[in-house]
């Protein structure tokens, strides 16, 4: 039942990890961890593609929060990409849509 | 067999169910869908809601085949044993049971296996049934009977809709399970806490006297035994317990929540954690409420008038937004009769997971007599969440302040 995060990239320097399915308490550290091991691989730049996650919890919310500290603190950055509904009402409850930008797409997330 | 009851003790159990309104009265989604569920969590091909009267068992909601509620006559069913009895009633083989291998049940309709629960309403009485059949003899493992109770005290929250005032008790049963509460003022404030682990990241807390009540509703974004420190640590500082003269009653708001903001914020950073707050400050005399919301969100003033408005702002959590900025202070006022309801977004999850979810939360809470009962019937929701094929996992907390 754990999430899998695949990882692609675009162009030289932006990373995207992308999940599918529940983002809640068993997945987040997972996520956190993914995005652990491209920053410590001097991949700061990061993407996390939502389009296939279909529900998103306060851990889940928590663990995004938490990779954008370790991304920044690496001096690079983190944004996310096609959010569905319900995770974008998680973002607003938090006012945390202010922080995370909902992109389209990954390709746009740092080039729009 | 069971002959009928006809002692002050049965008048008194009548008046009870004739105060619910269920009977004479057409099929009901409401616990239609509670029998359904009842089908698909014990694995029961038939499940059956009752209403027990005088002399008669009325089928309000029968599964497989729902419809206008049929009548049995007393002496034939296995519900009498559950409504006359202290809790869950269970024959697992019918068939070699002298008290049932002769009713129609088992010999026309073929069960094999009962199991069903006393649904009860305030005073303690019970007025029905909710109970699930199999053709096979069998018996229901602990998580069954834990999951039939459960839909059992959800369906007794749907009763108590009609019901005007609580029926006089009858010292059988205690109303409600003990619950958490602030009487100060016209203020009074109740608290539902059902943790998904051992400790919970949610937090809610309230302190003051006569004239001043603070209330507090909390989620610490992490979860386990560090999330709960954060979260206990916090309603300490809000609530400040150990001092003889409640301090947080006086401190304007934004200054308690920027002193627990900077006290908090190395344990946050440590822990890559935020929490999200709802704080407020309600003039118990008055009604007028300050509040502060710290990305929280999740706050409705449910007004007697019939309208909702969601108290939300445009601050972020503690531990994400900057403590010198402060958080904005805003103002409303209850009528008598007003509720402010303050719930963790794990309660969603027991709804759609959206918005429309609070929806949904106030048309259960108008529905009910009051809070307490709305209680229930939120508690054996969230419950029934947990048990379902892609089960809640979320701490959840509310905190009702009614005025007046």
């Amino acid at each position: 039942m754990t999430m899998q995060f695949s990882v692609g990239s675009i162009g030289d320097d932006v990373t995207v990890v992308k999940g599918a399915g529940r983002l809640n308490m068993v997945a987040a550290p997972e996520l956190r961890a993914a995005v652990r091991r491209e920053i410590d691989a001097g991949r700061a730049r990061i993407v996390v593609d939502l389009s296939e996650v279909t529900f998103m919890d306060s851990s889940g919310l928590g663990a995004l929060v938490g990779c954008l500290k370790t991304a920044r603190q690496a001096g690079g950055d983190l944004r996310i990409a096609a959010p569905n509904e319900q995770v974008m009402m998680i973002l607003r409850l938090s006012n945390l849509d202010r922080v995370f930008k909902a992109h389209e797409a990954p390709e746009t997330a740092f080039h729009a | 067999m069971l002959e009928p009851r006809t002692d002050a003790q049965e008048d008194a159990r009548l008046e009870a169910l004739e105060a619910v309104r269920v009977l004479g009265t057409p099929p009901e989604e409401r616990f239609d869908r509670i029998t359904r569920l009842a089908q698909d969590l014990l694995q029961a091909p038939m499940s059956y809601l009752n209403m027990v009267d005088r002399d008669s068992l009325v089928v309000k909601s029968p599964q497989p085949d729902p419809g206008p509620a049929p009548r049995y006559p007393y002496g034939t069913a296995f519900c009498e044993y559950t409504v006359h009895g202290e809790g869950l009633f269970e024959v697992p083989d019918a068939r070699h049971d002298p008290r049932f291998s002769q009713t129609p049940a088992v010999t026309h309709y073929g069960v094999g296996s009962y199991a069903g629960v006393p649904l009860r309403v305030p005073g303690g009485f019970a007025v029905g049934t909710l109970c699930v059949m199999h053709p096979d003899a069998r018996t229901l493992t602990a998580e069954e009977r834990a999951r039939l109770e459960t839909l059992g005290r959800w369906a007794e929250g749907e009763l108590r809709e009609h019901l005007d005032e609580p029926v006089a008790a009858a010292g059988i049963r205690g109303e409600h399970p003990h619950r958490p509460s602030l009487h100060a003022g016209a203020v009074e404030a109740t608290a539902l806490e059902l943790p998904f682990g051992q400790v919970s990241g949610d937090l809610y807390g309230w302190s003051g006297d006569d004239t001043t009540v603070v209330a507090t509703l909390g989620d610490v974004m992490g979860k386990g035994s560090r999330a709960g420190a954060v979260a206990e640590a916090l309603r300490t500082m809000l609530h400040s317990p150990g001092e003889p003269t409640p301090g947080a009653a006086t401190e304007p708001l934004d200054d308690a929540l920027r002193r627990a903001a900077r006290a908090l914020a190395p344990r946050l950073e440590e822990l890559s954690a935020f929490v999200t707050l709802f704080h407020a400050r309600i003039d118990a005399r008055t009604g007028t409420v300050e509040y502060a919301d710290a990305g929280h969100g999740l706050t409705l003033l449910v007004s007697a008038a019939g309208d909702t408005t969601r108290l939300s702002s445009h601050d972020m959590p503690l531990g994400l937004h900057d403590a010198t900025d402060g958080w904005e202070v805003q103002t409303v006022h209850l009528r008598p009769g007003d509720l402010l309801l303050s719930v963790t977004d794990g309660v969603l999850d027991a709804y759609d997971s959206t918005l429309a979810s609070l929806d949904s939360i106030v048309a259960e809470l108008r529905a009910q007599p009051g809070v307490a009962a709305f209680f229930d019937t939120m508690t054996a929701r969230i419950l029934t969440a947990r048990v379902a094929p892609s089960p809640a996992d979320d701490d959840v907390t509310v905190l009702a302040i009614r005025f007046g």
